[in-house]
């Protein structure tokens, strides 16, 4: 009998030295949106080519474990109901939701960067004698509200001293606010990519934009829910560092072509991503890290999201910048000074 | 009629209420007294007083009963949140609720809303019951039209309203007509079927005798159809305008960014479900009273019906 007990302490402790008891039986991975016609697979950043690769089910395959990845229509709000659910335990999602949800309470920790620089666009009906955003005052502007694409409008008007009253404004979906535009029943929408298949159509026009003002755009990331994290930290290093790779190759030039072409799986063709990314250097627009630029603009969405009430209180973005699994991540992959580091206003400083 | 009592002081020739505890609903009846009475109307005061208060008592009860679950759910609702039985994040704790509904309502949030959709409940509605109450009559008048449309209006009932929107979109667009439009169809189908069921079911003989009298087709109407159908007409008023205020919540869900079921998406998109419950509880609160109000308005003008059927 005691030899037994004995045997099985063993096997115990055994097991748990080599890792095996402290597996996860699935990861499950959730995205901020979907492509065209709701498909599960989206477009624009790096998260999308680790996506494209299957480079997490690839990573964990030889451990038997399950991925799940789930897309969500919904975007960021649909995402956080998942995760206050505990249905994930990864999101790759945009900022306003996440802010959202932390202050609310939910557990998370964001360890990547994934996009910032990611333009918002204004788009009309071809058919509008609208010219610029002053023109659209007091008319039907559709938003995605709770998406990251709310708060960079609200930068986008309050940089020219304006208010969202200023506008009458739709809460829709960006497949709606599309079929919207075509329809003509709004005057506008505020977007992402999704607005150059519209244009190439000829049936939208575009009459702003914020690129180049990253400010006024918006960012996204990757975050994990934090008791997963505490019992799987070794789990979450190696999502980190499978997405890194994906980030270093989506930030390489070379590569951009290849990029843009895994990204038209999303049923958004190679005219949107021309459209968003050709103006913009991958190795600015794809960087993973927790800069200064990135760390700034997070407060600052923090500051703007409270003032419009959409937070309801203020929390410390420095301590919810999870930065040990990137640190460790550049180390093991030698990617410590790969990418540039940007500065408070968003230029690269060296 | 059993176990009627006196409600009030009587004097000769006074029209009295006269409460039933079977049928909890009041009637007139004119009272005549002879002169040798008067001497027990002294003793009778008390009785009459009596009788109010237990009335007064009962209907106590009745709203005690009626709040007691609610209560239960609170109480719940509380015990879950202080248990953390529920994530506070997927069920706020009624604290919290309580103090959304105070700010809300403290910046004008609750007001402003409650303002537009009360504009669109009242237009859509207005509009519907108008439509419906006439097509109703008509119907009920009709044999013929009974036969050949109103199989057609009871298919139509079934179809929830959020089938009809992607249709009513394309011919609406997605701003105000498309809300009104969307709760007049909403209105309309209970009212128009009640209505018709409610008018075809007066007694034939009375529109014979009508023609007896060589009424006109408008006196049947006014003097036939409609007093006879009158407590059928209220209860379809009633339910359409259950109808119509149940449907603003679906169609404020949709490209919307005003209203109090704008309220609901706007908390779950901002991820603030003590919002979503403000206005859940709004909602309810809101048509309850509507519902309280129009019973009440129909109580007293069936009073005039003697011994209503």
């Amino acid at each position: 009998m005691k030899s037994r007990i004995l045997a099985v302490v063993a096997a115990l402790a055994v097991t748990s030295i080599l890792g095996f008891a402290d597996n996860p039986r699935i990861i499950r991975i959730g995205y901020a949106g979907v492509g065209s016609g709701n498909r599960p697979i989206g477009g624009g950043s790096y998260a999308n080519i680790q996506a494209d690769w299957a480079a997490i089910d690839n990573e964990f395959k030889a451990d038997g474990i399950q991925v799940k990845h789930t897309y969500f229509s919904g975007a960021g709000p649909a995402v956080n109901e998942a995760l206050a659910n505990n249905q994930l335990d990864f999101a790759w999602q945009g900022d306003l939701p996440a802010l959202v949800a932390k202050a609310g309470g939910l557990p998370t920790k964001l360890i990547l960067a994934n996009s910032r620089y990611d333009a918002i666009y204004v788009g009309v009906p071809t058919s509008s004698t609208a010219k610029s955003l002053e023109d659209l005052k007091g008319k039907r502007v559709a938003v995605f509200k709770g998406t990251n694409l709310q708060l960079a409008f609200y930068n986008l008007i309050a940089a020219r001293g304006w208010k969202d009253t200023d506008f009458k404004i739709i809460n829709m979906s960006t497949a709606d606010g599309n079929a919207a535009i075509l329809s003509g029943d709004i005057d506008a929408q505020v977007t992402g990519p999704d607005i150059f298949p519209l244009v190439d159509r000829g049936v939208a026009r575009i009459i702003s934009d914020t690129k180049g003002r990253p400010k006024e755009s918006r960012l996204s990331h990757l975050l994990v829910v934090e008791g997963f994290a505490a019992k799987y930290p070794q789990i979450v290093q190696r999502v980190v560092n499978v997405s890194l790779k994906a980030a270093a190759w989506n930030s390489d030039e070379n590569n951009r072509g290849k990029a843009y072409q895994i990204w038209t799986k999303s049923g958004f063709g190679l005219s949107a991503w021309k459209g968003d990314h050709d103006w913009i250097k991958l190795i600015y627009r794809e960087s993973p890290l927790f800069d200064e630029f990135y760390r700034t603009q997070y407060k600052h969405l923090l500051k703007t999201a409270i003032d419009l009430k959409l937070v309801r209180r203020s929390f410390d973005v420095d301590a919810w910048l999870d930065d040990r699994y990137l640190n460790q991540g550049l180390k093991d992959l030698k990617l410590e000074n790969y990418w540039p580091q940007q500065n408070a206003e968003g230029k690269p400083v060296r | 009629m059993s176990e009627s009592t006196f409600v009030g002081t009587v004097e000769d020739g006074e029209e009295v209420a006269i409460a039933s505890p079977e049928r909890r609903e009041r009637t007139r009846v004119k009272v005549t007294r002879p002169e040798a009475n008067q001497a027990r109307h002294s003793f009778r005061i008390p009785v009459a007083l009596r009788s109010r208060l237990s009335i007064i008592g009962s209907k106590a009860l009745i709203v005690l009963a009626g709040a007691s679950f609610p209560a239960l759910v609170l109480w719940l609702w509380h015990l879950s949140a202080k248990r953390a039985w529920v994530s506070p994040l997927v069920l706020p704790p009624p604290s919290l609720v309580l103090q959304s509904f105070r700010e809300t309502w403290a910046d004008g949030t609750i007001r402003t809303n409650l303002t537009v959709s009360g504009i669109r409940v009242a237009k859509g509605f207005s509009a519907g019951a108008g439509i419906g109450l006439m097509l109703g009559v008509f119907l009920g008048l009709s044999k013929f039209f009974r036969t050949y449309v109103q199989p057609t209006f009871q298919g139509l009932a079934q179809v929830n309203l959020l089938a009809w929107v992607p249709l009513l979109i394309l011919v609406f667009g997605i701003d105000e007509p498309l809300k009104i439009a969307a709760i007049t169809w909403a209105t309309l189908l209970p009212i128009t079927i009640i209505t018709a069921q409610g008018i075809a079911g007066i007694p034939t003989k009375w529109f014979e005798l009508a023609h007896i009298y060589e009424l006109t087709r408008l006196q049947v109407l006014w003097h036939v159809a409609i007093p006879a159908a009158l407590p059928t007409l209220f209860t379809a008023i009633r339910s359409g305008l259950g109808a119509a205020w149940a449907s603003l919540v679906v169609v404020e869900l949709i490209a919307s960014s005003e209203g109090i079921g704008f309220m609901v998406v706007w908390g779950r998109q901002l991820f603030q479900l003590d919002l979503v419950l403000v206005a859940i509880v709004l909602i309810g609160a809101v048509g309850l009273t509507l519902d309280l109000v129009l019973k009440g308005i129909e109580l007293r003008l069936r009073r005039w019906q003697p011994a209503a059927k």
